[in-house]
């Protein structure tokens, strides 16, 4: 009985010792290379997509930058050219240079602004309050007229309109006067020029901040109410509440209202660069309307690098 | 004695907190109209001077009310927009490919938030890229290869990138589909899988019908961003095949031609007008849905 015993369990010890080498040998298949598979099949359609219309025409464009084209029937001819085209937009044409350097200025005039106001009518919306719904509606209203060419085309009939007033009036109901606020401020020049360009562009950071408003409400939801139960249990005020839990927990939705805006901004079809761009296609220039556009998306790509680098931590913990 | 002034100071703290909270309440629905004013402006303006006449143009004492109202504007920008050729080219590019790409981004994104794979870190520089880089930079490349492949100037122009999961802001929309997907419990899946179904069946079966939260947001953004999509448009098409978006873009153009100059009185009423056409539609569209909308947005769960 005993050596039964005894034999049956080292038969068992062998077999779990076999399974085990088995296992290790092989790799695990089932459910988990299967899956592995099927990661591919669901990104296949999409990677065909991206070769086709996105990774080759980038690389084209840039090679149409460098050269003359002539837009045929059935296509294109090219001759390279080297870099006159870089050259013609840099030194040559007189507009070109201004143009990016003001594109990079509203940039930098916008960029904070439409982070401040979008996340602090984010935490108005946010709250419960009545006709909260009302409100909510309404600013995600901005998005359907904003990112299509309705608001240019407001801004252009009512500077066309004789009874209209100023947009900047109407923004302070032509009540309230900003810049005399600003001067009774006493700041320095550099800060209030800065603040009076802003306040002059409010309603159009406004109208940009659709898409934004919305990425903070949907971060501001993903924060545990856990976190602002204990702080509060700890008797931190609203404000530490919002320093402590709400600005670090947004940093995700911050980095990405960011990317959101510097593309929103640098695309849009009034900046300087753009319609310059726009021109040039226009005027079947398409060599150099392209070397102006990739110019310009290298300097925005080194500026949203910059951003990434700052942001490193933040990403790296959330997307990899 | 101690505990008397203990409660009283309580007392008065908790009075004060609520006056705080009331004032903060009122200061958030003063600025909340503040802005809302400014969000509502050009709506208003459009409406009061789209119905206004030539006269009350002319008369700076009357500014919101017109004295008079009349539709002869609509008839002025629905000749020059095209309206009803070009609302037609709209509903079959860009609704239609907005429907598909829908579908496919949510596919796809159920790609990037279930499986590890070799190659997928790549694949997310990708579709980091793909949100960086604006159409702009490349659409005149795309436009020549559809006069090479000769689809310029017909409907597939507009639906091969949706097709394939990469048109008109489609990294945004994988992206909102792949945060959802990741924020969705796994459970259900698994039993699935215990089941027998395979992963395409068990995102037919189970992931797709639960995530009808991420498909309105989507959906709604992804309708009034092809709605509103003119650049690609512009550069794919040709005179009678454009769409609204494009038609508004050249709208002083197409007026001059019809005897308005951007100098003359009517001008902005045929602009207002025009507008109105352009948006009714979708503000319509968005009046129905808001309210899931609105909802949506907050069980979403975009966290970036």
């Amino acid at each position: 009985m005993a050596t039964y015993h005894h034999t049956g369990l080292s038969r068992g010890g062998d077999r779990l010792k076999i399974n085990r080498a088995r296992a290790k040998n092989r790799k695990p298949k089932g459910i988990e290379t299967l899956k592995s598979r099927y990661g591919l099949i669901f990104l296949s359609p999409w990677l065909v997509g991206m070769a086709l219309f996105f990774v080759f025409p980038i690389f084209q464009s840039l090679y149409f930058s460098f050269s003359k084209l002539n837009i045929v029937e059935s296509g294109v001819n090219t001759e390279f050219v080297g870099l006159a085209n870089l050259k013609n937009i840099l030194f040559v044409n007189p507009d070109y240079v201004n143009n990016l350097l003001e594109a990079v200025r509203s940039l930098f005039v916008s960029m904070p602004f439409t982070i401040i106001i979008s996340l602090i009518l984010a935490l108005a919306l946010n709250g419960r309050f009545h006709g909260r719904l009302f409100f909510r509606s309404l600013f995600f209203a901005i998005v359907i007229i904003s990112s299509g060419p309705v608001l240019e085309l407001f801004l252009e009939a009512a500077a066309a309109d004789a009874t209209e007033v100023a947009l900047s009036d109407a923004v302070s109901f032509g009540m309230i006067d900003f810049a005399d606020m600003l001067q009774g401020l006493n700041l320095p020049s550099t800060i209030e020029t800065y603040l009076s360009v802003a306040l002059d562009n409010l309603f159009m950071l406004v109208w940009q901040s659709g898409i934004q408003i919305l990425l903070f409400i949907a971060g501001l939801q993903s924060i545990p109410d856990m976190l602002y139960e204990v702080a509060k249990v700890e008797g931190a005020t609203k404000w530490e509440e919002f320093w402590f839990i709400t600005l670090p927990m947004l940093l995700h939705t911050i980095f990405l209202v960011v990317i959101f805006t510097t593309v929103e901004v640098i695309t849009l079809k009034t900046n300087p660069v753009m319609a310059q761009g726009y021109n040039q296609f226009r005027n079947l220039e398409f060599g150099v309307g392209s070397a102006m556009l990739w110019f310009y998306f290298a300097i925005a790509g080194i500026f949203i690098v910059l951003i990434m680098l700052l942001f490193q931590k933040v990403i790296l913990k959330r997307w990899s | 004695m101690k505990i008397g002034r203990k409660l009283t100071v309580t007392h008065s703290s908790r009075i004060c907190k609520k006056s705080i909270a009331f004032s903060f309440s009122v200061i958030r629905l003063l600025g909340l109209l503040l802005v809302g004013y400014i969000v509502l402006y050009p709506l208003l303006y459009m409406v009061s001077s789209a119905v206004k006449t030539k006269a009350d143009f002319l008369d700076v004492s009357h500014q919101w009310l017109p004295l008079e109202v009349t539709l002869e504007q609509f008839q002025v920008a629905f000749k020059a927009m095209n309206f009803v050729e070009a609302l037609k080219q709209t509903m079959l590019l860009q609704v239609l490919s907005a429907c598909m790409e829908v579908m496919i981004c949510a596919f796809v994104a159920y790609g990037f938030a279930r499986f590890q794979f070799r190659g997928k870190r790549l694949a997310t520089v990708f579709l980091i890229l793909s949100l960086l880089i604006p159409v702009q930079m490349y659409s005149l490349s795309l436009s020549v290869n559809y006069r090479i492949l000769h689809i310029f100037n017909t409907p597939f122009a507009y639906w091969l990138p949706s097709v394939f999961g990469v048109g008109v802001r489609s990294g945004i929309q994988i992206f909102i589909f792949q945060q959802f997907f990741i924020g969705l419990p796994k459970e259900l899946e698994d039993a699935a899988y215990v089941d027998g179904a395979g992963p395409i069946r068990t995102y037919f079966k189970i992931a797709l019908p639960s995530s009808g939260v991420a498909i309105v947001t989507v959906s709604v953004l992804s309708l009034i961003w092809h709605w509103n999509e003119y650049y690609l448009a512009e550069l794919c098409f040709l005179n009678e095949k454009r769409p609204l978006a494009v038609t508004i873009g050249n709208l002083s153009a197409a007026l001059s031609q019809l005897g308005i100059q951007p100098g003359s009185a009517v001008y902005p009423a045929a602009v207002s007008a025009a507008c109105l056409l352009f948006i009714a539609i979708p503000l319509v569209f968005y009046m129905v849905v808001q309210r899931n909308f609105v909802k949506s947005i907050d069980r979403v769960g975009i966290t970036g």
